[in-house]
């Protein structure tokens, strides 16, 4: 319980410190993305949550004590928002993460731990790195095979003519390292099932994808990805 | 997902907040939003029929149902010559031959004698899923070979568009030949929704006009000149037999069924100047819905039956208007441009196709009656008597090609363009079917 009580202080910087920039998000935000992105403002809230459920496991381990890195976070990132991250924002901060987590540094990126140390550690190193390094956690390669992952099912969906905006299905892919398709499920149908099988053969048709050659990078994001098909630019 | 975002908001912001997004994210699997697409039509290929029937096949099947299906404008056609295999059964389908040339879809079959007539065992294959889509069997008569090729061809048009096929459908339209000679005549045609097999419901030395289908695809209406003046007639197909129904003063024009079939709009000038009534076909009681000095005329109905739209000038120029049949309350539907006219309600009574003139050029055109956005279909001229086809997608116009009436085809959505095979003669007034 005492263990318990140490994480207060730095829940409370972590939880403030998000809605803080999601407030200097929203305020800025002035017109709608050119894509929309419905997976990203609100999951953020439930992680934390789920992050901060499973404490009183952690909390019996002695050796909870890494608390300099939750400390010093907070400051970290509250000169974060401003300016300085405007070009290049991901080696910047962990620099000052790395050397305050104990966690030995990884040899091959060694500007940011990886998703696998994250996971492997116990959970007062978990939320510690979640909070103090917050986006860092991904590495900045995954981003352009998405682009690259999403760009081949765009081009590849031809939607029926039944399709209208506002119809949306879940497709789940699993992939393999070497960035074949082994399996599509509709995990949530449009009720349309023309539309369905169009999302279904654009992903079909897209495949093989690039993915990360870093196991640990494609078992984080690539093993499995959900993709909604929600059309916008229809003429209905 | 972090990829196209335009705008002018600090870039250090920006990148914070996917960095905080992702970074809660992080530990859960990709999640990928796909708002666009291309929309290319589809590839797929339709293996011509194994002939397993008496004789020699009267007719390709494979080859009218790929007509069908190229027709939509929905999908790209692989040519048998570049099939790698000709399978006639889903079990001789082997994936690859068809996955190596992107195929989608492979639609395939046989056809065989029955006691009866002919039986087409037919199915459709998903390539990339290796999954069979449907495997069916279908009976004909001995003559009906291209009506069982287009009922495949509305079953797998369906089944992959999510839309029913329209493709066992017909036309009515009139053909006029002779124009302004001694020989002058007019003849009533009916021909499949692909323009073969036309037959003639009427011929008169006269000019017939405005022909139009009853709901349940077995009546036309028409005007007939025959006895010197405008008539409307009723005609049953299969029969041939005639009803004349009025041949008041003046004009007796543009009749079209209500939805239930019950009744009867159309434009009489008995009062002086055109106005719109109503025709009950059971009582023969008339009943007049428009009452206006202007011109009102080429009514149609809406999908349910509620309201008459029509044409009117009493505003100037013409222009859509739509009366509901009970309460006679009327607004005006079109005010994009100065002349609109003929115009059909779609199916799902938020569009209205009708002809629309711009920069004194007469074009086919939508208006989106939600957001009152106008959209020019055809880049044709002289376009005429738009008829939408029974499942929404296709509307049948007249225009004209080389100084000669030609009838042209148009998606809804303007994206598929096609011209109907010409007969001799100026064909003008087309009307599409019901689903029969």
């Amino acid at each position: 319980m005492a263990g318990l009580r140490a994480y207060l202080w730095p829940l409370a910087w972590a939880l403030l410190f998000h809605a803080v920039a999601l407030g200097l998000f929203s305020a800025n935000w002035s017109s709608p993305p050119a894509l929309r992105q419905s997976s990203t403002a609100e999951p953020m809230m439930a992680e934390l949550l789920t992050l901060v459920a499973p404490a009183p496991k952690a909390a019996p381990k002695p050796k909870a004590k890494p608390r300099p890195a939750p400390k010093a976070k907070p400051k970290t990132q509250k000169k974060a928002p401003p300016a300085p991250l405007a070009e290049a924002p991901a080696p910047a901060r962990p620099e000052k993460a790395a050397p305050e987590r104990n966690a030995p540094p990884a040899a091959p990126e060694p500007e940011k731990p990886s998703l696998q140390e994250v996971l492997g550690t116990d959970f007062e190193d978990a939320l510690a790195a979640e909070a103090s390094s917050d986006a860092s956690d991904r590495p900045e390669a995954v981003g352009s095979y998405e682009a690259d992952l999403m760009a081949r099912i765009v081009s590849q969906w031809s939607r029926p003519p039944s399709a209208r905006n506002g119809m949306s299905c879940d497709l789940r892919l699993a992939l393999v390292p070497t960035g074949e398709l082994v399996s599509v499920t509709l995990v949530r149908s449009s009720g349309n099932a023309a539309f369905d099988r169009s999302a279904e053969l654009a992903v079909r048709r897209a495949a093989p994808f690039q993915v990360p050659e870093d196991p640990a990078v494609f078992d984080a994001y690539f093993r499995s990805v959900t993709v909604t098909f929600s059309p916008n630019d229809l003429r209905y | 997902m972090v990829l196209v975002f335009s705008g002018r908001r600090p870039l250090s912001l920006l990148l914070l907040w996917i960095a905080l997004a992702l970074g809660a994210s992080a530990r859960g699997e990709l999640a990928i939003e796909i708002t666009q697409g291309v929309d290319a039509p589809v590839p797929i290929a339709v293996v011509p029929f194994a002939w397993q029937a008496r004789g020699r096949p009267p007719e390709d099947l494979g080859k009218i149902i790929r007509f069908d299906l190229a027709r939509s404008g929905q999908f790209a056609m692989t040519a048998p010559e570049d099939m790698l295999s000709l399978p006639s059964r889903p079990e001789e389908l082997y994936v690859r031959d068809w996955r190596v040339q992107g195929i989608a879809y492979v639609l395939l079959g046989s056809v065989r004698s029955t006691e009866s007539g002919v039986e087409a065992r037919y199915a459709l294959f998903d390539v990339f899923a290796e999954r069979l889509l449907f495997d069916e069997t279908l009976e004909a008569p001995p003559g009906q070979l291209r009506a069982l090729a287009h009922r495949i061809s509305d079953r797998a048009y369906e089944q992959l568009t999510g839309i029913p096929g329209a493709f066992s459908t017909r036309l009515l339209y009139v053909v006029a030949q002779n124009i302004a000679t001694e020989a002058e005549t007019f003849r009533l045609e009916m021909a499949d929704a692909d323009g073969a097999n036309a037959q003639t419901l009427l011929k008169s030395r006269e000019p017939i006009l405005s022909a139009s289908w009853s709901p349940d695809g077995q009546t036309v209406v028409y005007v007939s000149f025959e006895t010197g003046k405008p008539a409307i007639y009723l005609q049953e197909i299969a029969t041939g037999r005639r009803e004349k129904l009025t041949d008041f003063e003046g004009l007796n024009g543009s009749p079209v069924f209500s939805p239930d079939g019950k009744q009867l709009a159309l434009v009489l000038s008995a009062g002086g100047n055109p106005d719109i009534f109503v025709l009950d076909l059971e009582t023969r009681k008339l009943r007049q819905l428009t009452r206006h000095f202007a011109i009102d005329t080429e009514p149609s109905w809406t999908a349910d039956g509620e309201a008459v739209i029509f044409t009117s000038n009493r505003g100037g120029g013409p222009q859509i208007y739509k009366m509901n049949v009970r309460s006679r309350a009327i607004e005006r539907l079109t005010f994009v441009g100065d002349y609109n006219a003929r115009a059909r309600m779609l199916a799902d009574g938020r569009y209205l196709i009708f002809v629309h003139r711009q920069d004194g050029i007469f074009h086919i055109a939508t208006q989106d009656l939600e957001r009152g956005t106008v959209q020019i279909l055809t880049e044709t001229s002289l376009d005429e008597s738009p008829s939408v086809a029974p499942n929404g997608s296709m509307a049948i116009y007249a225009t004209r090609s080389n100084g000669r009436g030609i009838l042209a085809v148009v998606s809804i959505d303007g994206r598929v363009k096609y011209r109907l095979p010409s007969t001799e003669g100026d064909v003008r007034e087309p009307a599409w079917s019901p689903f029969l």
